[in-house]
């Protein structure tokens, strides 16, 4: 371990994942290097503009949480309570006997239930407000995702839900390590969720002008860094760590599976949507992250990119990495395959980067025929790319000019 | 003018409600137990009237449901405000 580090060693424990890639992580990292796109044609979809999406694929909420609990339950809460409970199993942790006062729950998200928003208000304009389910406001809410997760796993500290739209997960998680180095707590569960794939948030988002229209091939739609790219495609999904003081973990003997070793975050104040020209916001998050980790940009060896897929956005982050990072660092977004799972994005992809360090590998950006002439770093193609790495960071950027960055040590 | 029902196919409504919409163990469900007894809270309570009204077209208020305190209570209810058959 680095020595400079170790005033800040936090410990990830446990990963929880259902993503578009697959549930679970064995299923999730095969994906990912085959760079298989889980784009596909969206029957909830089928009268927009962008017709298809991400979603995760053979989640059955009533048999995975009981029929009881999944009905009181959008379906973020759903995805987000499934990946907790498997993050924890990992951990080899069990709420049964923990002292739950001492555990904590930081889940991201954007947009909160929009499944239950969208039926439900359909309920009242159609048929009235005899119609509308009692439960349709606590299933709506955004905070209800760590509720749900705290009351399942008794986790009674803190529960949090950070709202940074595409930088939620990783604001959680960076959260989450803060709360465990100032003593608040002994375990925090954190991660992100999202499962926004209605008519009215993907209508939205393409009234916007922000996702790929690529109708005729939905599979090669989301082609990060590509030249040809077009826009993002919308996902669903959630990913959850388990994060514990190294310390703690060596002493109840548990595995260490990677180090959260810095974060940073920064807002744009720039434009609700638009990334900021020059891309000072992101820089200032990048480089509050290395100076919180206590190293250089030169000392990174693998980058997952916020990478969307968006014209703008993808060529805007090359730029940056390269100035602060160099050209040593191995690029890939992962989103070439999962889409984008908004709030959930950055913890999805947080441990996607822990998945990497483990396996001493970095998948490769699916769909990248020609990479963007613009583009000057050194993006992972084709397949995965072997090397053993040390330090990794994970980058997420959202609407209102968000900007979260986790710096990720090897065990 | 309605269909005919008996308080026993109300009766069987309810627990299927019951088992299929909000999980409940089969072998849990006794009427005469009060939701509390039950473990079934008052939101539930009230998402059960909402299944029920919308398949036989009968209202019942919160206040009424609340008053009715037990499975049987409501079968009764339901009951009272739909044309049944003994």
């Amino acid at each position: 371990m680095n020595p400079r580090t170790a005033r800040r060693d936090v410990a990830v424990t446990g990963l929880g994942l259902l993503t578009p890639a697959g549930i679970g992580a064995a299923d999730c990292w095969e994906a990912l290097c085959a760079g298989r796109s889980a784009a596909a044609p969206d029957p909830a979809l089928e009268d927009l503009p962008t017709n298809f999406s991400c979603r995760v694929p053979g989640f059955d909420p009533d048999a995975e949480l009981t029929r009881r609990t999944a009905r009181g339950l959008d379906r973020f809460a759903q995805l987000a309570l499934v990946a907790a409970r498997d993050a924890v199993a990992d951990a080899g942790l069990d709420p049964r006997t923990w002292d739950g006062a001492r555990v904590g729950v930081v889940v991201g998200n954007s947009l909160g239930g929009t499944e239950t928003w969208e039926r439900q208000h359909r309920e009242l304009l159609e048929n009235g407000l005899r119609r509308v389910s009692p439960m349709s406001v606590p299933m709506a809410m955004v905070n209800m995702v760590a509720g749900a997760v705290s009351t399942d796993l008794h986790a009674l500290g803190p529960s949090i839900v950070p709202a940074t739209a595409c930088a939620s997960g990783t604001l959680a998680i960076g959260l989450a390590r803060d709360l465990l180095l100032a003593g608040t707590c002994d375990i925090v569960v954190a991660g992100g969720a999202e499962a926004a794939l209605t008519p009215f948030v993907v209508g939205g988002l393409s009234r916007l002008g922000g996702l790929s229209v690529r109708t005729d091939s939905p599979g090669t739609a989301s082609r990060p860094f590509d030249r040809d790219r077009d826009g993002f495609v919308a996902a669903e999904g959630a990913g959850m760590v388990v994060l514990e003081r190294a310390e703690d973990v060596v002493a109840r003997g548990g595995r260490i599976r990677s180090r959260v070793i810095g974060f940073g975050s920064s807002c744009d104040a720039h434009h609700p949507t638009s990334p900021e020209p020059g891309s000072a916001g992101v820089e200032r998050a990048i480089r509050a992250s290395l100076a919180d980790a206590g190293i250089c940009g030169r000392e990174v060896d693998h980058v997952n990119a916020h990478g969307t897929s968006t014209p703008l956005n993808d060529v805007a982050e090359a730029s940056v990495i390269r100035k602060v990072y160099g050209d040593r660092p191995l690029v890939t977004s992962t989103k070439g395959v999962t889409g984008h799972a908004l709030g959930a994005a950055g913890a999805i992809e947080a441990a996607f980067t822990v998945l990497a360090m483990e396996h001493k590998a970095v998948p490769p950006t699916a769909n990248v025929n020609v990479l963007d002439p613009g583009i000057d770093v050194d993006v992972v193609t084709e397949g995965p790319r072997n090397r053993a790495l040390q330090v990794a960071t994970s980058h997420s950027f959202g609407f209102g000019g968000h900007n979260a960055v986790l710096v990720l040590g090897a065990a | 003018m309605t269909t005919p029902i008996t308080l026993d196919d109300l009766r069987r409504d309810v627990a299927d409600t019951l088992v299929d919409e909000f999980g409940v163990a089969r072998a849990a469900i006794d009427f005469t137990a009060t939701y509390d007894e039950m473990g079934i809270d008052s939101l539930v309570v009230l998402e059960l009237a909402m299944v029920i009204e919308s398949k036989h077209r009968i209202k019942v208020t919160e206040q009424e449901l609340s008053e009715a305190h037990t499975l049987d209570g409501v079968v009764e209810l339901l009951g009272a405000k739909r044309e049944v058959t003994a």
